[in-house]
This record gives C-alpha cells, structure tokens and sequence, in this order.
C-alpha cells in the first residue's frame, strides 16, 4: 500500500490539481470575508458568523464539486493511454489500487480542509475579531467535513471509475450537491453522502449544537464509504479494463 | 451547417442531455417548493420573484453546465488526437463554429425549456395577473446572450488545454464567483461576466430589514447594463477562432 500511495503521490506532482486545490478555497474565503465586512451589523456572532459566510454554499455546492474533480483526476491517468492494461498486470491488488487513490484523495480532501480553515483564520484576524478563536468546534467541524469529504470521494471514484469522461464524474458531484442540499432541507441527511457535509461542517446554525451527534455522523461517512469502496472494488473485480 | 452535422454525430451516443436535464429537474423542484407555499402579496410578486430566482441560480448552475458541455465536445479530440486530423480536412473555422453551435444548442435548450418551466409553474401556483410574455422573452434573451458568453469561455480553455480538469476548475470557479457576485454592489458586479444571469435582469428586489421581507418588481429593461457583456462577447468570439488557427496541433 505504501508503494502505491508513493506511486499516486508522483503521479500528482507537478500536475494542474494544486491549481484546484489552492485555488478554489480562496474564493469562499475571500468573498465570505467580504460579505461579513459588509455585514458586521446584521452578522454579529464573529467567528461564528464568519463561518457561515465562509462556508455556506462552499460545503453545499463547491467541496463536493471539487472532490468529483480531485476523482475524476486520479482515474484520468489511468483513462488514458492504455495505462489500464499495465495497471491491472501490475502484480498487485485491485482492493489495494482502489484504496490507494481513495486514501490519496482523501489526502487532497485534507489539504484543502485545512487551507480552508487557515484562511478563515486569517481572515478573522484580518477583520479583527475580538473574541477567541473557537479552535475546538472549528476543528471538529473540518474534521467531520474531511470525514464526509472521504465518503463523497468513494462515491465519486466509483463514478470516474465507470465514466470514462473526466466532465461526467465532477457533473454527477456538482448535482449530487444539489440534490444533498435538497435532502437536508428536507430532513434526510443522513441519508445521501453529498448532505453529510453541511450537516458535518455545522455551516448552517454553527452556534447551536451540531444537527446530529458526531459518533452518528461519523458512522455515516465510515458506512458510505465502505459501502461505495466495495461497490468500487467489485466493479474492478469483475468488469474488464477498457483503454483508449 | 456540415461541421455542426459531424459534432452531432460524434456526440450522438455520450449523452450529453443528461447535464441540461438534471439542471432542469433540479430548477422545476426549487420553483415548486420555494413558490409552494405563497400566498397573498407572495402571489403578487410571484412572477418577478421566480424570474430572479431562476437567474440566480443561473449564476451557480450555467457555468457548470457550460464547462461540463465544452469539456465533453473537445475532450474526445484532445484524447483521440484527432485535432491534426480535423484541421487538414476542414478550416479552423469551421471546426471552431461546429463545435460552438452543437454545445452552444443545449445551453439554449436548457434556457428555453427554463423559461417554459417558469410561465408553467406561475400558472400552475396561481401567481396573479396573466404569464408575463414580454418579461419572459427578455429573461430567455439574458438566458441565452450570457450562456454564449459563458460558452465561449470555456470553449476557448477547452480547446486550448488538453488537460480538461483547468476548464473545469475554471467552471467551478466561474459558478462560486458569479453566485457571490449577487452579494456585490452593482457596479462590481458588472466586472464578473459569471453573474450577468441576473445583473441584467429586469426585475428588482428590495430588502426590509425590519421586517425581514423582500419586495420583488419589475423595473425598465436595463439595456446600458449589456454593454460589458457585448464588449466581452465582441473579443472572445474572434479570439477563439484566432486562437483555434493558431493552435499547434
């Protein structure tokens, strides 16, 4: 597995997906700073309100998109130039090949979590908030939205796994957002990956409780995603390799 | 018309539909739910309220749907390696056209069968006063002008980049700028081409904070508002065929 999780942290090196990465965090951040400056005297929660300027549509909309294009990505590779048929002779598991760009991805889930949360920090100094930074409901936050993050992403690689198309996958997370959304309005959450996230990331109400207890949300997203990597395995188990 | 035939043909069996649709589906279940429960002075606002609500969700989902369409009409040339061969049988020109008039179509289609949706679900909610035609057809124009401009961005980075996931970071990138762009006064909001969908608009909302309301209204067509856009529209259509001519393939 270290091999292979060496072998995937190459493959990402010097490649346009730290462009995704670094880049897309600084909007929300950016103009979700902008919005609470705008707005000191409606939003007057500090650290809590910035929160939900920061990370309000970003959890809906925007992650979930973003880890469809962090799946797409990793199989891409593989998608082309015949890179499937030296890869399934390769003598190592299939189980091991699906969870090494699992893992991977969840890696890039993590960095951008963080990079988030760093730039919500600055940017409350930067807007000097006065009251102390609530470092532990933050991290528990971002720990939940990297957990959930992890359970689109199985759901995701399955997608990039069986669409050859790169568009196709980050279409499906776009949508899956949406329909997430949807979900948890509608008092589902649980029920769908892409609604663990907001339900996770406490982006709607962060000053109350979160909507569920963590051990629940974390069974979710531990449940979904074991579910969708051995959806993901077993398609690559029993489906021959296509190659362009 | 020949260049546009190929496209369709080659694009015959990847679906493509399927993006416009879900965006559909997705905008007929917000409009019956947000419009579901109204009443009163609600249903009399009805009309400018779903139209602006329309465009501003055009602000998050026409990028999307436009680098998703782009990305899929140009990948498969980019992957096959078939651009050399398109451009010793065809100009550049013609390629350029085809390829924008085939994903140009379904953003059209998209906005098109929006706006049907709209006059029905204000028909089927009751909203008062007859289907706002003259209002509607221009909400199909800003629809349709912006989704060419939209298109054109990202046929272009399509095109230019075999590396598909720069578009469509681009997309996502365009969807969050032009959704916040709402937020922004409208000077700047001019600035970002992403949330034209309702910087044009004809309709006006007005917030009152102490009641915690929003009055909706129809307000004269703000035509100086298209120059930004014209001008946009102006120099990407002749960069990209430039650009597609210059192309090393």
């Amino acid at each position: 597995m270290n091999r292979i999780l060496k072998t995937e942290r190459c493959k990402l090196k010097r490649s346009c997906i730290w462009l995704a990465v670094l880049g897309i965090p600084l909007i929300p951040a950016f103009l979700g700073s902008a919005n609470y400056a705008g707005n000191t005297g409606i939003l007057t929660n500090q650290w809590y309100s910035l929160w939900t300027q920061v990370t309000l549509f970003y959890c809906y909309f925007f992650f979930p998109a973003l880890i469809g294009l962090y799946c797409a990505y990793l199989f891409r590779l593989e998608h082309l130039n015949h890179n499937w048929n030296l890869l399934m002779t390769l003598p190592v598991r299939r189980s091991s090949l699906f969870l090494g760009k699992w893992i991977t991805a969840g890696g890039l889930i993590f960095i951008t979590q963080m990079f988030l949360v760093l730039l919500y920090f600055i940017a409350g100094n930067f807007l000097g908030l006065t009251v102390p930074f609530p470092w532990r409901k933050v991290l528990l936050w971002a720990l939940l939205g990297i957990l959930s993050g992890m359970a689109i992403a199985s759901f995701q690689l399955l997608c990039s796994l069986i669409f050859r198309s790169f568009a196709v996958p980050v279409a499906i997370a776009f949508a899956g957002g949406l329909a997430g959304m949807g979900l948890y309005l509608k008092g589902f959450g649980l029920l769908s990956p892409f609604s663990l996230m907001a339900l996770g990331m406490n982006a709607n109400n962060p000053k109350g409780d979160l909507p569920y207890p963590a051990p629940v949300l974390i069974a979710a997203c531990l449940g979904f995603s074991a579910l969708f990597c051995f959806l993901g395995i077993l398609w690559m188990r029993i489906r021959d390799v296509k190659s362009e | 018309m020949n260049t546009f035939t190929l496209e369709a043909r080659k694009c015959r069996r990847r679906k493509i539909w399927v993006m416009p649709l879900l965006i559909l589906g997705f905008q007929l279940l917000w409009t019956l739910w947000t419009t579901g429960r109204m009443d009163g002075k609600d249903l009399r606002d009805g009309w400018a309220f779903v139209i602006i609500g329309t465009q501003m969700l055009n602000c998050l989902t026409m990028p999307v749907l436009a680098a998703v369409t782009a990305s899929r009409v140009w990948d498969m040339e980019h992957k096959g390696q078939t651009l050399k061969l398109l451009k010793t049988l065809t100009p550049s020109s013609g390629i350029f056209h085809g390829k924008l008039l085939y994903g140009y179509l379904w953003m059209f289609l998209c906005g098109f069968l929006q706006t049907l949706v709209i006059a029905a679900a204000g028909k089927f909610q009751g909203f008062y006063g007859p289907v706002p035609g003259r209002q509607l057809a221009y909400a199909l124009l800003v629809c349709s002008g912006v989704n060419l401009i939209i298109y054109l961005i990202y046929q272009i980075l399509s095109m230019m980049y075999a590396n598909q996931l720069i578009s469509l970071t681009a997309g996502l990138l365009g969807a969050f700028i032009g959704f916040l762009s709402n937020l922004f006064p409208k000077s700047l909001g001019l600035l970002i081409p992403w949330g034209y969908y309702s910087r044009l608009s004809s309709v006006a909302v007005s917030y009152d904070l102490e009641a915690v309301t929003a009055h909706y209204a129809f307000i004269p067509i703000p035509w100086k508002d298209w120059i930004p856009a014209v001008i946009l529209l102006v120099i990407l259509y002749p960069a990209g065929r430039i650009l597609l001519r210059k192309k090393e393939v």
